[in-house]
């Protein structure tokens, strides 16, 4: 009898839900306005309820009401305006359920602010090969890269976001982002780097606002920013001339890195003076003689993708100790100041280039001013990153090889 | 009777010319040699430069800083030599190929043999590269491609019957084919491999060493001797097959050998320093304008030439932009195109 009344009562307002069933809003923002007031909540509940268990013809569905549950306690009611790195304002009407990435660097930082892996749907085919540092991952189905992506596996996994990158292969992305908004409107493609150091904080906070955990966000921020502020301040008083000199070589022999890199960002943070930052291109091939020349207090070699030893994948010190040792062997290397000194370093990209860059950074800024970071423990800040905001089972005592010597 | 006498003149002149042409360049390469090892990254002055290279020679009658030395012996003589080596020999070999096939566009290229060494190289950096010591087994898979391209087309010639246009077409078939192997390896790599591959497809001699030029070298020495030796099946074939069997020579076998040399030739150059392919495109049509098609001279002269273009293009590419160093078969390009044009241009009996 009540029910009835109810449902009486209810009907004029689950009409209205019907026709303003537009894909974007708020579930159950019958007004359009963009605010979930407790009428408009309440009525949602009800058509939920009718539909689900009284066979009501109503629109919304368990997923709906689940988000507008959401928005109403913990949005206010009201919709999220996040920019990303692009530039770009995207306005949130419910939480992300089905989540698609083609970047590694973006997944790692949402698995840091502490989101919920189940609703990831599929990954780029480079995550999905990284099996020890994404171990969950590898039942998701693999949606290809930035430059080849499977758009129909894609579309027909039906994601409501997608992460791009923002400033690198802008134009893949791009042509991505044009294609999935297309074919899915109301889809969310996000547009973070989430490994530069000028950025990553701020995309950190963005991303978890998008999650809505910015309690974890910000303590994951702190934890980067601790760790790069100690880095820049331990550095920041050494005049130009007493900066240390680094020859910084790419996976290729005599390949180095110049101003616009990356890397060459994490040596001048790190305090290192690279004398080839001037050179054209941001990976240039250089004359061996000049390194000689040169003659550079510390040297750092990169191991990773070109030079497959060690990272996540592999636990092989010894190999790391080979890249190092056929370094010190190379004609007339022997006069130069860091090999006699010792200061010869390999260093793997897994920790330097990503969104773990700030473990590499904290590696070299100790490897050029040891006194300085006599106190900085950059395998600490490692293992704490991987255990506590990764929350992944990996000991670095026995697993996995990232710098030689330790 | 007077007809006779002028030819005689004629010929008389033209060798004159010829030995002319040829003692200006060695003239030439040597002063290029000269000028190259003084040429780098670290300031060497001209007479450390050479006091290097004596000390190094004569080590108790001259004495150079030792840094000289190292930078000198450890890294620019070998890289110098080995560029005039390479090029000389990529010159050769595509010279007789373009005698034996009597076609005008036989190259390294052309033939496929260059395209397969980029497969064998990229095979190694995709799916085996990485690992340390990859370089050897890239160097390994290069030459393995680049004989097996030339078995192929050997193959093919012999199963339809070996004529030039045969040859000429299995390799471009080939071609093809290795690049198309290539490209899906490029397809399938990372962007880190695909960035190896094509860099290795630019070519360069970055890669040098004393032991690599020491293989090169001696390659050098036992094949060139014996294709000038048989320097006059190869014009007796540019007659056409059936001229050159008249006069006595073996067509199939001279072919057949004369091109297994040129690819080997090919093949050890290209396992070290990657797809180099113009200078044995151009080097002999350049030689060839200046002094005619007889290859008792065309193979020297034009080795020659190759080793001078090639010198020329490493010293620039070492220059330009140092320390950076552009890869030698961008430059190569950059140089031998327009003297090549230039030379076609005003050509007297064009």
């Amino acid at each position: 009898m009540n029910r009835r009344i109810i449902l009486i009562l209810v009907l004029p307002m689950l009409l209205a839900v019907q026709a303003s069933a537009v894909e974007g809003g708020i579930p159950g923002d019958t007004d359009g306005d963009d605010v979930l007031t407790f009428s408009e909540y309440t009525a949602a509940a009800l058509s939920y309820l009718d539909a689900a268990y009284m066979g009501g013809a109503g629109e919304i569905d368990r997923d709906d009401i689940l988000d507008a549950a959401w928005v109403y306690a913990r949005w206010d009611g009201k919709p999220v305006v996040v920019t990303d790195s692009s530039g770009r304002d995207l306005t949130l009407y419910r939480p992300l359920r089905r989540v698609v990435t083609f970047s590694g660097e973006a997944l790692e930082t949402l698995r840091s602010v502490g989101f919920d892996m189940e609703k990831v749907v599929a990954v780029d085919k480079y995550t999905h090969e990284k099996s020890t540092f994404f171990p969950e991952c590898q039942d998701k189905p693999d949606i290809g890269s930035i430059w080849s992506p499977d758009m129909e596996r894609i579309i027909s996994l039906r994601p409501d976001a997608v992460f791009l990158y923002a400033s690198i292969s802008t134009s893949a992305c791009d042509d991505i982002q044009r294609r999935l908004e297309a074919s899915s409107p109301g889809i969310r493609v996000f547009r973070f780097d989430c490994f530069k150091p000028a950025t990553y904080p701020e995309e950190i906070r963005k991303i978890a606002a998008i999650i809505d955990e910015p309690g974890q966000g910000e303590e994951f921020a702190s934890f980067y920013e601790s760790t790069m502020d100690r880095i820049r301040k331990g550095t920041a008083d050494i005049p130009a001339d007493e900066r240390v000199r680094v020859y910084f070589e790419y996976w290729t022999d005599y390949k180095t890195v110049a101003a616009g890199s990356g890397y060459n960002e994490k040596i001048e943070i790190a305090g290192g003076l690279n004398p080839f930052a001037g050179e054209s291109g941001e990976y240039p091939i250089i004359d061996p003689e000049a390194v000689i020349v040169m003659d550079p207090q510390v040297i750092v070699k990169l191991a990773g993708q070109g030079l497959a030893v060690g990272g996540y994948a592999h636990h092989d010190p010894e190999t790391l100790a080979e890249i190092r040792s056929a370094l010190l062997e190379r004609p007339g290397w022997s006069r130069i100041s860091a090999v006699k000194d010792g200061r010869v370093y390999v260093i793997h990209s897994d920790i330097l280039g990503g969104a773990q860059h700030f473990i590499g950074t904290a590696y070299l800024a100790k490897w050029f001013y040891p006194d300085r970071f006599a106190d900085l423990d950059p395998h600490a800040i490692h293992q704490r990153y991987l255990s506590e905001f990764q929350g992944i089972d990996f000991d670095l005592a026995s697993m996995g090889s990232f710098v030689y010597p330790e | 009777m007077e007809q006779s006498i002028s030819l005689y003149e004629g010929y008389a002149r033209l060798k004159r010319t010829r030995a002319a042409f040829m003692l200006a360049l060695i003239f030439g390469l040597i002063l290029l040699i000269g000028i190259a090892v003084t040429l780098g990254s670290a300031d060497l002055g001209v007479a450390e430069s050479y006091l290097a290279i004596l000390a190094g020679l004569f080590p108790g009658r001259f004495s150079a800083p030792e840094l000289a030395i190292t930078i000198v012996w450890d890294y620019r003589l070998h890289r110098v030599l080995f560029a005039v080596c390479a090029g000389f020999g990529l010159a050769v070999a595509g010279s007789v190929m373009q005698g034996i096939l009597r076609n005008p566009l036989a190259s390294p290229f052309t033939l496929g043999i260059a395209s397969a060494a980029a497969t064998g190289a990229s095979i190694a950096i995709v799916l085996g590269a990485g690992v340390v010591g990859g370089e050897y087994l890239i160097i390994g898979n290069a030459f393995l491609f680049a004989l097996l391209a030339a078995f192929a087309i050997y193959g093919m010639a012999r199963y339809r019957g070996v004529g030039s246009e045969t040859m000429v077409l299995a390799g471009i078939a080939l071609m093809y084919l290795f690049s198309a192997v290539t490209s899906l390896l490029q397809y399938v790599g990372s962007s880190e491999e695909l960035q190896a591959v094509v860099f290795w497809m630019f070519g360069s001699v970055d890669k040098s060493t004393w032991p690599k030029l020491g293989i090169v070298a001696l390659v050098l020495a036992c094949t060139v001797p014996y294709l000038v030796y048989r320097a006059w099946d190869l014009n007796a074939l540019a007659e056409g097959d059936e001229v050159a069997a008249g006069l006595g020579v073996p067509v199939e076998r001279s072919m057949t050998v004369m091109m297994l040399i040129a690819s080997l030739i090919t093949a050890v150059i290209i396992c070290f320093t990657g797809t180099i392919g113009f200078i044995g495109l151009v080097a002999p049509h350049i030689t060839r304008m200046i002094i005619g098609s007889d290859f008792r001279t065309l193979l020297p002269a034009s080795g020659l030439i190759g080793a001078l273009l090639l010198l020329a293009a490493d010293s620039i590419a070492r220059s330009v932009l140092a320390p950076q160093v552009i890869p030698v078969g961008i430059v190569t390009a950059f140089l031998g195109v327009p003297f090549f044009i230039y030379l076609f241009l005003h050509r007297r009996d064009a």
